[in-house]
């Protein structure tokens, strides 16, 4: 399983490293804004190269972003056939009820506020990793 | 006497009393019963004392009788006729006077034939209907056209027993006039009476209040507008707070704690002691960050009022404050029954944090005490937390509920300053009070009133009511 792709949605540069020393050895794809992680899913664009059937096991995303917002993209995912059923969840610094109601609203499976202490969100990551890619019974290909 | 003597062969013998009844009756309609009487003696004397042509009979006495008494009967009613009818008049022109008087009105009376029979007031003047011009003649005869329909109309409909008021134009004046039905004694209706009033003014100053209050509204909605703008802004600030000043927190903590991994050899215990500090500064920072955050949020969240069971409220945040501090031995003693109207996540948040601080505060304690209750009698319901706990200077006490206001050392005891601020603004958003009453080392005691009972009563009659 540890062949499995994470889709991790952020555009601050600092995150991104950040995360990408707390997911370690975990198979990560970054996409910097919400049109770039579509065209990975989908498979068009920049990446219209790539088996579009491989979808992430994981799919992390922020909820601010440049240009297409957070929300906006969880829901062209829900809209979509292919991408209906992958399993998004949400990695915010909001702790907005109104954020976490309308990320609920458009299907994201689980909702974490992203910790300033990275050492605890380096245990967080490690957990999300164990559940979704380990014990997660992942959906079936939809579409 | 001379008419008695022109008439005598006309009239006979009888002439002279025939005469003297009448010269009785005009004197007593013209000066009343006094020159009547005088007339009647005068005309006894004339038949008596005059040239009599021959000797009084016992029947010239009878009838001599007979003429003094219906001669003063006659004298009598006359007098009285002419009082009642200067009484009458006096009436009349009494109540003429006090129409004419009446400020700004005009009076019109009709009978059932819609003719006028009393016109009076200075309006009727201003309007052009003298009581000469208008007196004594149909309303056909003073009006034209459709003000003629239009009035007889609103005066028949006063005779058929209708009250009501019209208002209409003249030369540019608003002028009411309220149609009423006169009836006399027996209820019976004689008469309609119009009372105008020239309310040009009175309409004006209503329009005029009218368009002020108008005024004030859109005045009243732009400012809602602009404060719901400003309040929207408050919120974007606040989300962007949480966001953007929480991101480059993450990375200091971050990169602090990569450095310490990947170079914490290089730089040594002193350079991993920095690190620490840097992480907890950035840490501490969040804290004030999220402090700040809920505070916002308690300000913007619109109330919701309803009954809230306080007690049990304090009771879960005495379980959660066990269960957080499992190595101290901590007494909570929660009143039961304690109820108020309010919003429950404000009030808890406010209980919380008041709960919070007396578990801080009693640290040093081997035994804390932490009691919630409310105090006896008063006018209105007062809870307190109290702690016996390090208490404070009540010198230092009006700093208390300011925002990052704290009154000991961040090294004894930690916190953001910002939980006192929010009980103060959840306590002023229910419309209470809150203050504290303490000694150095000797515990202190929180205390807040929720308001004036009868208003949370009628909030909550209004929030059941939505439901």
């Amino acid at each position: 399983m540890a062949g499995k792709t994470i889709l991790l949605i952020e555009d601050n540069p600092s995150d991104i490293e950040l995360a990408r020393r707390a997911f370690g050895k975990s198979r990560l794809m970054v996409a910097e804004d919400g049109e770039e992680a579509l065209d990975y899913l989908w498979g068009r664009g920049r990446h219209a190269e790539r088996d579009a059937t491989d979808l992430p096991a994981l799919t992390l995303l922020d909820l601010k972003l440049p240009g297409v917002s957070g929300l906006e993209v969880l829901h062209r995912i829900r809209e979509n056939e292919k991408t209906r059923r992958i399993p998004v969840v949400i990695l915010s610094s909001s702790s907005e009820e109104s954020d976490i109601a309308a990320a609920y609203d458009l299907g994201a499976n689980s909702y974490i506020r992203k910790p300033v202490d990275f050492q605890k969100f380096t245990r967080s990551v490690e957990q999300l990793v164990t559940y979704w890619l380990r014990l997660n019974e992942p959906p079936p290909a939809a579409g | 006497m001379a008419a008695r003597f022109a008439l005598t062969p006309v009239l006979g013998d009888k002439a002279p009393r025939i005469l003297a009844l009448l010269a009785v009756v005009i004197s007593a309609r013209c000066g009343g019963v006094g020159p009547g009487l005088l007339a009647v003696a005068g005309g006894i004397a004339s038949t008596w004392l005059l040239p009599r042509p021959h000797a009084i009979g016992s029947d010239e006495f009878v009838s001599m009788l007979l003429f003094i008494g219906v001669a003063l009967i006659v004298s009598l009613m006359c007098g009285q006729l002419r009082n009642a009818l200067r009484r009458t008049e006096e009436s009349e022109a009494r109540y003429r006077g006090i129409c004419s008087n009446l400020p700004g009105t005009g009076v019109f009376v009709v009978d059932r034939d819609l003719r006028y029979v009393a016109v009076a007031g200075p309006l009727a003047a201003r309007l052009g209907y003298s009581r000469e011009a208008v007196e004594g003649r149909l309303l056909s005869e003073v009006l034209d056209g459709s003000r003629y329909a239009q009035a007889r109309e609103q005066f028949q409909r006063a005779l058929d027993g209708g009250s009501h008021f019209y208002e209409s134009r003249h030369d540019g004046r608003l002028i009411s006039v309220q149609y009423v039905p006169l009836r006399d004694e027996s209820g019976a209706i004689f008469a309609a009476m119009g009372i105008c009033q020239d309310i040009t003014e009175h309409r004006r100053a209503e329009d005029d209040a009218r368009r002020l209050n108008e005024d004030l509204e859109l005045r009243v909605r732009d400012r809602t507008m602009r404060l719901e703008a400003a309040n929207q802004e408050l919120e974007a600030f606040a989300y962007s707070v949480s966001h953007d000043l929480r991101a480059p927190l993450r990375g200091i903590d971050g990169w602090a704690d990569a450095l310490r991994e990947d170079l914490g050899d290089v730089i040594g215990d002193k350079g991993r002691q920095y690190l620490e500090r840097i992480r907890s500064e950035a840490q501490r920072m969040a804290l004030l960050i999220d402090g700040l955050l809920d505070l916002s949020r308690l300000t913007r969240a619109e109330m919701r009022w309803m009954p809230v069971d306080l007690s049990a409220l304090a009771g879960r945040h005495a379980e959660r404050l066990a269960e957080a501090n499992p190595g101290r031995r901590i007494t909570f003693v929660v009143q039961p029954g304690l109820t108020a109207e309010g919003d429950p996540r404000l009030l808890e948040a406010a209980i919380g944090n008041l709960m919070e601080n007396a578990v801080k505060f009693t640290g040093p304690r081997a035994e804390a005490t932490i009691e919630v209750g409310q105090r006896a009698g008063g006018t209105e319901a007062e809870f307190y937390v109290r702690d016996n706990g390090v208490g404070f200077e009540m010198s230092h006490s009006s700093r208390l509920f300011g925002a990052f206001q704290r009154l000991h050392k961040t090294s004894e005891f930690p916190g953001t300053g910002i939980g006192l601020a929010t009980v103060a603004r959840v306590i002023r958003r229910h419309g209470g009070r809150v203050w504290a009453d303490a000694r150095k080392g000797e515990g202190a005691t929180f205390r807040f009133t929720l308001g004036p009972l009868d208003r949370k009563t009628l909030h909550g009659r209004q929030n059941h009511s939505a439901d």
